[in-house]
């Protein structure tokens, strides 16, 4: 009786395998003209104002066109939507003593996906738009600060609605087929901003947005939408650029489906179709990859053994972003609970512990950096220059580096504190997010690395929630943090502006403000105002050897990104985006 | 049973508020700028977006009473609120989610049941034999085997090398049917809602990419069920009645299968519905690595992000679903053993 139940059973078994296996037959997925992307991550919104997440930017990117394009093999600014870069010698970009007006000449004849025709409209309106709702996407932060100094909410708070409006609609006016852009104060990093290739800043059909509910572009109705909500958000869901693919089909958490728009004004893309597929574990990827569902793959580092040698699969490796990981030392802890004692006693350390420059140092000596790139990133990340990511303009190669010196660090120690550090020893916690190996990996090697020098020397490691460590961070109480930005266009102001000006996010977190004012600020307001690229390149060269001279964090590593891809997918091009794919060159077949 | 029934299923929205106000209460030990971080899942968010402005945006720098009371009168709107971390409103999720999670965990106790039940039935009757032992082996065996590892392995066999069943919930061909126009949802269940818009090859397709992972599931549940169907037949083979039902003249086969196997099956179907409610938990990493998108998954990010209106959604319908079952059990038991009345 058993036994036949059990023949039974695998009967049915083999039976449903083998129509299964034939079911096979039925797929058409490996159509050429469709570029099949598996990612880690999905997309938290459509709207590009809303989204924060520079995974997910890779859709606006090649939905949406921005006024210029930043071309990343050539690391230079070329005509986009606008016809023109505007620059001092064009006489586009005019520097007064009132302020500086920069004027976009558009390009005429541009199609949305809509089938709308572009005008100067749409483009006062995409940036008024992105002010006025409160948007958090990583460029309109800068765009509010170029023409407000501030968010549009913080204008509101200080002068009043009305006024801020107006200050607002006379900021970015329309002039015939031109778009003009008021600044009050020079702000040189603008015409890179607007080169931010879509990724925030991507122009938005006007009549369209107020069609499907956004605001309707009007100063009655603006306060009615600040502060807009994602889940309020008309264009949660939607998207319509000009850019080279138009958005088709998205199921939240699960697939993306781009087309190609035919009547794109650079000539359509080569490829029909891409689909972006959220995969969250790795190991899927990387089997969907090696069996031809998937085409092209973001890898990590220890990913890469696991493919190197597949037949069918070619890689792109070691493209650096502009992603710089430091240690950030807490030059004001706001409570003792992660620092033992709170005292310098060999069981925590005091509050300013990180205000000796000389206990900053021997932390910058005492890491191993080589061992973390090679052992931890088997040699796919870079080893940064200085606070400038390596391929951004003012990156200076020559600028001096700390390197791993146990003798030196021991010799820093022994001056910190007047000697009380060395000779009584200290105890504090490293966090790290859960989940983060490569945090983990630094947190393991800190602590292995510090504790050899002296064993009076502790450091403890914690691993949290990404959440939990967002609210220490905020509330300051962590010791040290260990994280990186990446900057929202490749210019070296917002790097310099995050890291080292006083009103910047690293001082803000790292309680380092008086010496930042002090040391940095006329230097990063140059960089900031000054249209001369010498002078721009001499600020940006000096503030780099004050952040290596200061140890203002320890810098130990540089995001480069490695890419797997069938070996029938052909053009591949670095993107703007370090996680993100431009997909307009590509193109599957034979080369 | 009747009277029974209503009683407890009118127990069921107290048992659900109750839950609620615990779930909530929960939030006044967690920071709101950490509630934040379902927001701003990366740091580049936290130098672009002010934290106190967006604490005021999502209502999180109410105090925590008020901020469930908005909850509750959404509720009463069937409003279950927004969760950021599925992108889409609570309720949503939860019937795109849980429909996935169904269709596997119905498979899994198929497959865990007719397994535990023949193979139970079998080691039972040849008590001591080698096959016995085989099968008793082969439960600690399985029950010793991580879910993922096993996962893993099945994937690279059956889809890397030979590409017969692969993960996802179905194939892009598939996909791009389900989500035409042409394509009726009834259910959010693929199986099901393929046969009911009579489209046989999506219908193969789901149960293709089903097999592995409700293989896997099934796996986890295989053991404590084989091992209670075994000794509870055990159990009730040595009793009086299956004497008598042998002394009637009646054949081995039709004493096991009609009268002690009956009896034997009331603690095995109590325990299937204690397995099931566990195996929600237990799914998510079956989940993870077939990228079956279920409950798993969406309790196991909405947990991480701290997305709290997906995390009381999910705990209102685990709590709904967990009593439901229970009432379930309560009624199998009833028709399966006629001697149980309820009052």
């Amino acid at each position: 009786m058993f036994e036949k139940r059990v023949w039974l059973l695998a009967i049915v078994i083999l039976a449903t395998a083998l129509i299964a296996g034939f079911a096979t037959a039925q797929e058409v997925l490996r159509n050429p003209g469709t570029i099949i992307k598996v990612d880690p991550d999905s997309l938290e919104t459509l709207d590009p104002h809303l989204m924060v997440s520079t995974s997910s930017m890779e859709i606006p990117n090649n939905v949406y066109d921005s006024l210029l394009i930043y071309d990343r093999s050539a690391a230079i600014v070329i005509p986009g939507l606008a016809t023109e870069v505007p620059s001092l010698d064009n006489g586009l970009i005019i520097v007064r003593a009132t302020g500086v007006t920069i004027t976009f000449p558009i390009r005429q004849g541009v199609k949305f996906h809509s089938g709308d025709v572009l005008t100067p409209e749409d483009v006062k309106y995409t940036f008024e738009r992105a002010l006025v709702i409160g948007g958090t996407s990583d460029t309109v932060r800068p765009l509010g600060t170029a023409l407000l100094e501030g968010s549009f909410q913080d204008l509101v708070d200080r002068v009043g609605y009305d006024a801020a409006f107006d200050r607002l609609d006379r900021a970015i006016e329309v002039s015939g087929q031109n778009v003009v852009f008021n600044l009050e104060k020079p702000f040189a990093p603008f015409v890179t901003l607007m080169a931010d290739n879509g990724l925030g800043l991507g122009i938005m059909c006007k009549r369209w947005a107020i069609e499907e509910g956004c605001w309707p572009g009007t100063k009655e109705t603006g306060q009615a939408h600040m502060g807009l909500t994602v889940q309020d958000d008309p264009l949660f869901d939607k998207m319509n650029g000009t850019g080279p693919f138009k958005m088709v089909e998205w199921v939240p958490n699960e697939r993306v489906v781009l087309k190609r728009f035919e009547e794109y004004w650079r000539g359509p893309a080569e490829i029909e179709t891409v689909i972006r597929r959220y995969v969250p574990d790795t190991s899927a990827r990387l089997l969907q990859l090696k069996a031809g569902d998937a085409d092209i793959v973001r890898l990590m580092p220890a990913d890469l053994a696991q493919l190197e040698g597949e037949q069918g699969i070619k890689f792109e490796k070691r493209i650096p972003s502009f992603w710089l990981i430091k240690l950030n030392f807490n030059f004001d802890i706001k409570s003792t609970e992660y620092i033992g004692s709170g005292e310098l006693d060999g069981k925590g350390i005091p509050r300013n512990f990180f205000t000796d420059i000389d206990v900053r140092k021997a932390f910058c000596y005492a890491f191993d950096q080589n061992a973390f790139l090679q052992d931890v990133y088997l040699g796919q990340a870079l080893k940064p220059y200085g606070v400038i990511p390596i391929g951004m303009p003012f990156a200076n190669s020559h600028n001096p580096q700390y390197s791993y010196d146990p003798q030196k660090a021991i010799e820093y120690f022994k001056k910190a504190w007047g000697g009380q550090v060395w000779e009584k020893g200290f105890r504090f916690t490293v966090f790290y997010a859960t989940g983060a190996t490569h945090w983990e990996r630094f947190a393991e090697i800190l602590k292995a690395n510090i504790e050899a020098l002296n064993p009076k020397f502790h450091i403890d490691t914690n691993a949290v929630l990404w959440a939990t460590m967002m609210g220490l961070i905020q509330g300051g109480t962590m010791p040290v943090h260990n994280f990186g930005l990446i900057p929202a266009v490749p210019d070296s102001y917002l790097v310099m502006e995050d890291q080292m000006y006083s009103k910047g996010f690293y001082a803000d977190i790292c309680h380092y403000q008086v010496l930042a004012e002090e040391r940095y600020d006329s230097l990063v307001e140059t960089v900031k105002e000054s249209f001369d690229p010498e002078l721009r390149k001499e600020a940006a060269y000096d503030l780099q050897r004050l952040c290596y001279e200061d140890a203002l964090a320890l810098i130990y590593w540089q995001d480069a990104t490695t890419w797997a891809m069938r070996d029938y997918v052909y053009g591949f091009k670095p993107s703007l985006s370090p996680m993100g794919l431009d997909y307009y060159n590509f193109r599957k077949g034979s080369e | 049973m009747g009277q029974y029934t209503l009683r407890k299923l009118a127990l069921l929205p107290v048992t659900l508020l109750c839950l609620s106000i615990i779930v909530f209460s929960f939030m006044s030990f967690i920071s709101p700028y950490a509630r934040l971080a379902v927001f701003c899942n990366n740091p580049e968010a936290l130098r672009t977006v002010n934290l106190d402005v967006l604490l005021h945006r999502y209502g999180l720098d109410k105090p925590v009473p008020a901020q469930y009371w908005t909850w509750l009168n959404r509720l009463f709107h069937a409003d279950f609120g927004w969760s950021q971390s599925a992108r889409m409103p609570v309720s949503q999720a939860l019937l795109r989610y849980g429909a996935a999670s169904i269709e596997l965990l119905s498979l899994a106790l198929i497959w865990a049941l007719a397994g535990s039940i023949i193979l139970g039935t079998y080691a039972a009757v040849h008590e001591q034999t080698f096959s016995d032992m085989f099968l008793r082996v082969a439960s600690t065996v399985s029950l010793a085997i991580p879910e993922f590892i096993f996962g893993l392995v099945l994937l690279v066999v059956f889809y890397s090398s030979v590409n017969w069943f692969p993960p996802g919930r179905l194939s892009f061909w598939a996909l791009n049917i389900v989500y035409s126009q042409g394509f009726v949802t009834y259910t959010g269940l693929h199986t099901v809602d393929s046969l009911l818009n009579a489209n046989f090859w999506v219908f193969l397709d789901a149960l293709r990419h089903l097999f592995l992972p409700s293989l896997v599931v099934a796996l986890g549940m295989w053991t404590t069920l084989f091992r209670l169907m075994r000794s509870s037949l055990l159990e009730v083979i040595h009793e009086d009645y299956v004497t008598v039902a042998r002394a009637k003249g009646l054949t081995e086969a039709i004493v096991i299968r009609k009268h002690a196997r009956r009896n034997a099956l009331l603690p095995v179907i109590t325990q299937a519905g204690i397995t099931v409610v566990r195996s929600i938990g237990g799914i998510v990493i079956v989940e993870s690595v077939f990228t079956f998108r279920g409950m798993g998954m969406f309790l196991v990010t909405a947990a991480t992000t701290l997305d709290f209106p997906a995390i009381l959604g999910i705990s209102l319908v685990v709590g709904a679903f967990i009593i439901l079952m229970n009432i379930v059990i309560d009624l199998g038991y009833a028709i399966l053993d006629p001697r149980i009345q309820y009052k």
